[in-house]
């Protein structure tokens, strides 16, 4: 009714007769009446059983085909044809082009011409031999291994040469940045860290209820976020925000030669594109942990509040739980966060491929790359932090 | 308006052999000498290594082995500072023209000023509008890339090349992407250059009508031999050259007396049929 046929309306290509000459060694096809992909491929079985019940002396020399009974035909036939050009290249029998019409065959010499060029041209290596795959894998392992070492080498040089005050990087990129990654991402660090305020409050007053003991919920609000939750947040916040925009903004520049342009012309592009994204986002961090850190108490103190707990009360017991030692712990980490996640959307940048799928796949694994060294520096932090007691 | 080979040349490359990592070479032994002044063609068919040389020529890519040699200097025996010395008196235009998005066509020519000169802000602009004026587009001076149009991007690259008032200029494709008027006018454009600021320029292409337009030598990249086919006045190649090269260069319909045809397929197949050069 919609023009979609059953499946058992729907005609086989039918078989293509075909016989052999064992006098002269000549197998001959002749395909018959309708060609059409909407049928299907034809298979090459009668050809290879004319092949097989030829007795077992004959010198097959030639393949002829016989298209005097093709009515109508497009790439099903020359498909049907090719597949028996392979058939006799392997059992070593000519194929015998001249004898097709000249439309059909100027279309399958063309096409079998090309599968013959088709030779690699790159080393015999197979590339389905496990050992080769193996190999392969470890190259390309080493291969990025030397180009992160590579970058870090280059980012720590230019920061050298920043301290040293002989970078070349324009001041009014570092504004724009910190303008891009820190002002306007208030809002969004606003609602995800007060919300996570006051899941920290639900959780532990899950269980301080019970004891009567409230007033505790606060200092695990305090602890929590200062320590751990809203620096944690930030980080991830800006890797998906800021990291993955770097990578992009940088991948795209290296697709359009944008990089190269600025490296003929004697510029360092680590020292004019990646430092001033790095010191943007290594000097808004911190400044952003601490505003999440406050707006995270307020989260919590909107819950709390709602179980008895007064202004003077939470403001009280947060004086008396919070410490410097508490607040800093997660500042200094997000001072190393911030330079992680900058640094894996530069790296990601950077070392992107010339075409626009690479530069998304940049803004994709940088996002990846930079959550990944913020749990893993979190890690070290905390095992640190636990020795010397901080 | 031949560089004569007596003059010292600018560009000197002796045995340079290309390769990709461990991949076997794209090209090999290459030996050729560009002197100041002339208009030096780098020609050959798509992916046979035009490109990659021109890479390797201005120092963004490091030779298989073999030495070039830019203004008398090792280009891959130098110290940084000195191969950044050594960029500044060359210019470049990119294929899609690299313009840097983030600024104006005016900033995009301001910022090699801006890095290496001594001029304030506003003679900066001023030198900046010159450059653009000389392109032929001062009236796009406050565009940004993605506004203007192909032609227009590779003028406006070619402005910012020249910012420097480099002693070299290296062209990659300049003719790839436009209409035959633009490309026309980018070949004048190139001839004007040389006149009126004496500057070497090397350009990448495949173009025929450029070759004959405002080549004074060419350089034959050879894929299949993976060398170089020949080297001289394309217009005398055309004659000397070995024969699958006066092939190449002979299918430009324009030439008096080529009249080449391509085998006429007639178009029943179906097929695209290939297409006859007028």
């Amino acid at each position: 009714m919609f023009g979609f046929r059953k499946k058992s309306e729907r005609r086989k290509i039918s078989a293509v007769p075909a016989e052999c000459d064992e006098t002269t060694g000549t197998l001959i096809v002749r395909p018959q009446g309708k060609w059409s992909i909407s049928l299907g491929l034809a298979d090459t079985k009668t050809l290879q059983k004319a092949y097989a019940d030829a007795s077992p002396k004959t010198q097959f020399r030639t393949l002829r085909f016989d298209c005097s009974g093709v009515t109508e035909y497009d790439s099903a036939l020359v498909c049907y044809l090719l597949r028996c050009i392979s058939f006799c290249r392997e059992k070593n029998i000519d194929a015998d082009l001249e004898s097709l019409p000249a439309d059909i065959r100027r279309l399958t010499e063309l096409a079998s011409g090309s599968a013959t060029a088709g030779t690699p041209t790159r080393g015999n290596a197979d590339e389905s031999d496990i050992f080769y795959r193996i190999g392969e894998r470890v190259t390309q392992i080493a291969e990025n291994a030397r180009k992160q070492l590579n970058f870090l080498g280059e980012t720590v040089a230019a920061f050298g040469n920043f301290f040293r005050g002989k970078a070349r990087y324009r001041g009014r990129d570092v504004l724009y940045f910190i303008q891009g990654c820190g002002i306007d991402a208030l809002p969004i660090i606003s609602l995800i860290s007060f919300i996570t305020g006051m899941i920290l409050a639900y959780i532990g007053a899950m269980q301080l209820e019970r004891f009567g003991a409230i007033i505790y919920v606060v200092s695990l609000i305090a602890i929590a976020m200062y320590r751990e939750m809203g620096v944690i947040m930030t980080s991830v916040i800006m890797c998906g925000r800021t990291g993955s925009a770097f990578a992009a903004q940088i991948g795209s520049m290296q697709a359009s030669e944008e990089i190269s342009a600025l490296r003929v012309l004697g510029i360092n592009p680590v020292e004019y594109l990646v430092l001033p994204r790095m010191i943007a986002l290594t000097l808004m961090m911190p400044l952003l942990t601490l505003y999440s850190d406050i707006l995270g108490l307020l989260g919590g103190f909107s819950v709390v509040s709602t179980m008895g707990v007064t202004p003077e009360q939470f403001w009280h017991q947060t004086v008396l739980t919070m410490n410097l030692e508490h607040l800093f712990s997660g500042l200094i980490k997000s001072v190393f966060f911030g330079w992680l996640v900058a640094w894996a959307g530069c790296y990601r940048g950077m070392t992107a491929g010339k075409s626009s799928l690479a530069v998304g796949e940049a803004a994709t694994s940088a996002a990846v790359l930079g959550i990944t060294l913020i749990v893993i520096g979190d890690g070290i932090f905390a095992v640190v932090f636990n020795i010397i007691g901080f | 308006m031949t560089g004569t080979p007596t003059e010292k040349p600018v560009i000197d490359v002796r045995e340079l052999t290309m390769a990709y990592g461990f991949d076997e070479p794209i090209m090999r032994d290459l030996n050729f000498s560009i002197f100041p002044k002339e208009i030096f063609i780098i020609m050959g068919g798509s992916g046979c290594g035009k490109s990659s040389l021109l890479r390797h020529l201005i120092g963004l890519q490091q030779p298989r082995s073999g030495e070039i040699f830019l203004f008398g200097k090792n280009l891959n025996r130098c110290t940084e500072d000195e191969q950044n010395a050594l960029r500044q008196r060359i210019g470049v235009m990119y294929q899609g023209g690299a313009l840097w998005s983030s600024m104006t066509l005016l900033e995009n020519v301001m910022l090699p000023l801006e890095e290496f000169s001594k001029l304030n802000t506003r003679e900066r602009r001023e030198v900046a509008r010159y450059k653009l004026a000389l392109v032929g587009l001062e009236d796009a001076a406050d565009k940004y890339p993605a506004e203007i149009s192909g032609g227009m991007a590779k003028r406006a690259s070619i402005a910012r090349a020249i910012a420097l008032d480099p002693e070299i200029l290296f062209f990659d494709e300049p003719g790839a992407g436009l209409d035959p008027i633009a490309s026309k006018e980018l070949d004048d454009l190139t001839l004007n250059i040389r006149d009126a600021l004496g500057t070497t320029i090397v350009i990448v292409t495949h173009e025929l009508d450029s070759i004959f337009a405002v080549g004074d030598r060419a350089l034959f990249l050879d894929s299949a031999t993976k060398t170089a086919g020949a080297l001289g006045d394309p217009r005398e190649l055309r004659e000397t050259a070995p024969a699958d090269i006066r092939y190449f260069l002979s299918r430009a319909g324009t030439l008096p007396g080529a009249k080449h045809q391509a085998p006429s397929i007639k178009p029943n197949t179906g097929l695209p049929s290939p297409v006859t050069v007028h």
